[in-house]
Order: C-alpha cells, then sequence, then structure tokens
C-alpha cells in the first residue's frame, strides 16, 4: 500500500524526549517528506502531540519504530491517506 | 550540548560530591587531627579523598539511576503502557544510562576534590593540621550559602546547617578515631 498521509496520536513524557527528538526520528524514516508535529495537550507529566506525516510510501511500521525508539508513544492511527492520489476527507452533509 | 553549570542535574551532582567529600574527610580525619601526635601527612590526605571519592561514586551511580529509572516508569504509567519497563528499551534507557554515569564521575571528581583541598591544607603545615578542619567548615559555609541563594531558600539557616552538619561529623570523627 502506497501511504501517503498518515495522521498519528503520539504521546510522550513532559522531560524528555524532546519534540526535535522525536522529529530526527520521524525524518529519517524512508518515504517520508514532510511532518508537522502540533502539541495538542499538557498534562502534568506527559505532552499530547498530533503528527502529520506525509509522503510517498511511507513506511508505517518503520515510522512507529523510529518514534517508540525515542521514547514517545503512538497511541492511536487517526487518518490514512493511501493510494495512487491523494483523496481529502469529504464531509457528509444531509 | 548544555555547559555544566548550566545543567541543574550537574550542579545536583556537584554540590552531593563536594559536601561528601568534605563531611567524609571531617569524620575521618578529624580524630588524627585532634587527638594523635602523628600529623596528617599528604599521603594520607591522598589515601582519604580517594576512598570518599570511591564510595560516592558507587553511591552516586546507584540513587541517581533508580531515581531516573523511576521516573522512566512513572512516565510509563502516565502514558498508559501496559508493558512495564518499555521505556527502559529506548533510547531513553540508554540516555539515562550515560547521563547517570557523567554525574557519577563528576560527583566523584567533586567528592575527591572536596577531600582533598582541607586535607592538603592541614597536611602542608603540621603545626596547624587544625586548619584542615577550618578550611572544611569554610567551604561547608560557602556552600550552604551558595545553595541557599540558588534555590532562592534562606542563605544564612543552609550555611548554619550544614556547618551543623560539619561540626557533628568533627566530633563524631574525634571520637571515633577512625585512622
Amino acid at each position: 500500500m502506497n501511504i501517503r498521509r498518515l495522521v498519528l496520536d503520539v504521546d510522550k513524557a513532559i522531560s524528555r524526549p524532546t519534540i526535535l527528538e522525536v522529529g530526527e526520528a520521524i525524518e529519517g524514516v524512508a518515504g517520508v517528506e514532510g511532518f508537522n508535529i502540533t502539541v495538542t495537550e499538557i498534562d502534568i507529566e506527559t505532552v499530547g502531540m498530533n503528527l502529520t506525516v506525509e509522503g510517498e510510501k511511507i513506511e508505517y511500521e518503520a515510522l512507529v519504530e523510529a518514534i517508540e525508539q525515542t521514547g514517545a508513544v503512538v497511541h492511536s492511527i487517526d487518518q490514512l491517506v493511501a493510494g495512487a492520489k491523494t483523496v481529502e476527507r469529504v464531509k457528509r452533509e444531509r | 550540548m548544555r555547559s555544566l553549570f548550566h545543567d541543574s542535574s550537574q550542579v545536583f551532582a556537584l554540590v552531593i560530591g563536594v559536601t561528601d567529600g568534605i563531611l567524609t574527610a571531617l569524620t575521618l580525619a578529624a580524630g588524627r587531627i585532634f587527638e594523635s601526635s602523628d600529623p596528617i601527612t599528604i599521603g594520607l590526605a591522598f589515601r582519604i579523598s580517594a576512598a570518599s571519592s570511591a564510595s560516592g561514586i558507587f553511591v552516586f551511580f546507584t540513587a541517581e539511576l533508580i531515581r531516573l529509572r523511576g521516573s522512566l516508569a512513572r512516565a510509563e504509567r502516565q502514558l498508559n503502557l501496559t508493558t512495564q519497563g518499555r521505556l527502559a528499551t529506548t533510547n531513553l534507557g540508554r540516555t539515562i544510562l550515560i547521563e547517570t554515569a557523567i554525574r557519577a564521575v563528576v560527583s566523584s571528581t567533586c567528592n575527591f576534590f572536596g577531600a582533598l583541598i582541607p586535607l592538603i591544607a592541614g597536611a602542608i603545615r603540621p603545626a596547624t593540621s587544625w586548619l584542615a578542619i577550618v578550611i572544611a567548615l569554610v567551604l561547608l559555609c560557602g556552600l550552604g550559602f551558595a545553595a541557599g541563594r540558588a534555590i532562592h531558600g534562606n542563605p544564612i539557616l543552609w550555611l548554619l546547617s550544614l556547618l551543623v552538619a560539619g561540626v557533628v561529623l568533627t566530633v563524631a570523627g574525634v571520637k571515633f578515631r577512625i585512622v
């Protein structure tokens, strides 16, 4: 499957790893052309982040492995875009 | 890499090392200084400092590793990880081990010089070897004052607390007459 975009729910402890360390790990994954890490929640000891990764033939397993090797945790896949072309989400209207 | 004095954990290692070194020197050498006709020699000063430093490195390494691994275990619970010890297998585990080793070396080196400086002062002039105790207590006062200011506490209270600790261990050293 040609994964073009992944939106992941990623959490990490407050003190470490730093967001830069997580970013460096993501950058090294095959297929990743660009990414965005946005902090969505800061708790007393944890930071919740929304991670959007775009590219061509992104290796999901390698991506999760790289993120988790830094000490951050992937909780869920919130969006997956794959195939020969990028298909944006269409809101249903009734 | 952050500089030594901008890293609070390195300062922690430094303060623990110096304090431990001075207090160990006082405990071990006070009996010799006050109760014995043999003055402290430079060789003895180095031996006491080396013993204090060697003991300190293991104590610090163990305590610091347990503290940092404990913080990983707490983070695992906060991150809802079901597998215990998972974070320790990531880069964080290796980073913590390296940081602990570096801090232990910093602490041990400070321990060595914290013990050596007052003892050498006493060994250089045997007639006034009590100077070692005075210098050790003055160093403790300076350390206490600096620590009190650094943490925005009461510097005089910190100074007096470390001074009292130094005097108590000096008295203990005189009673025990260890070397």
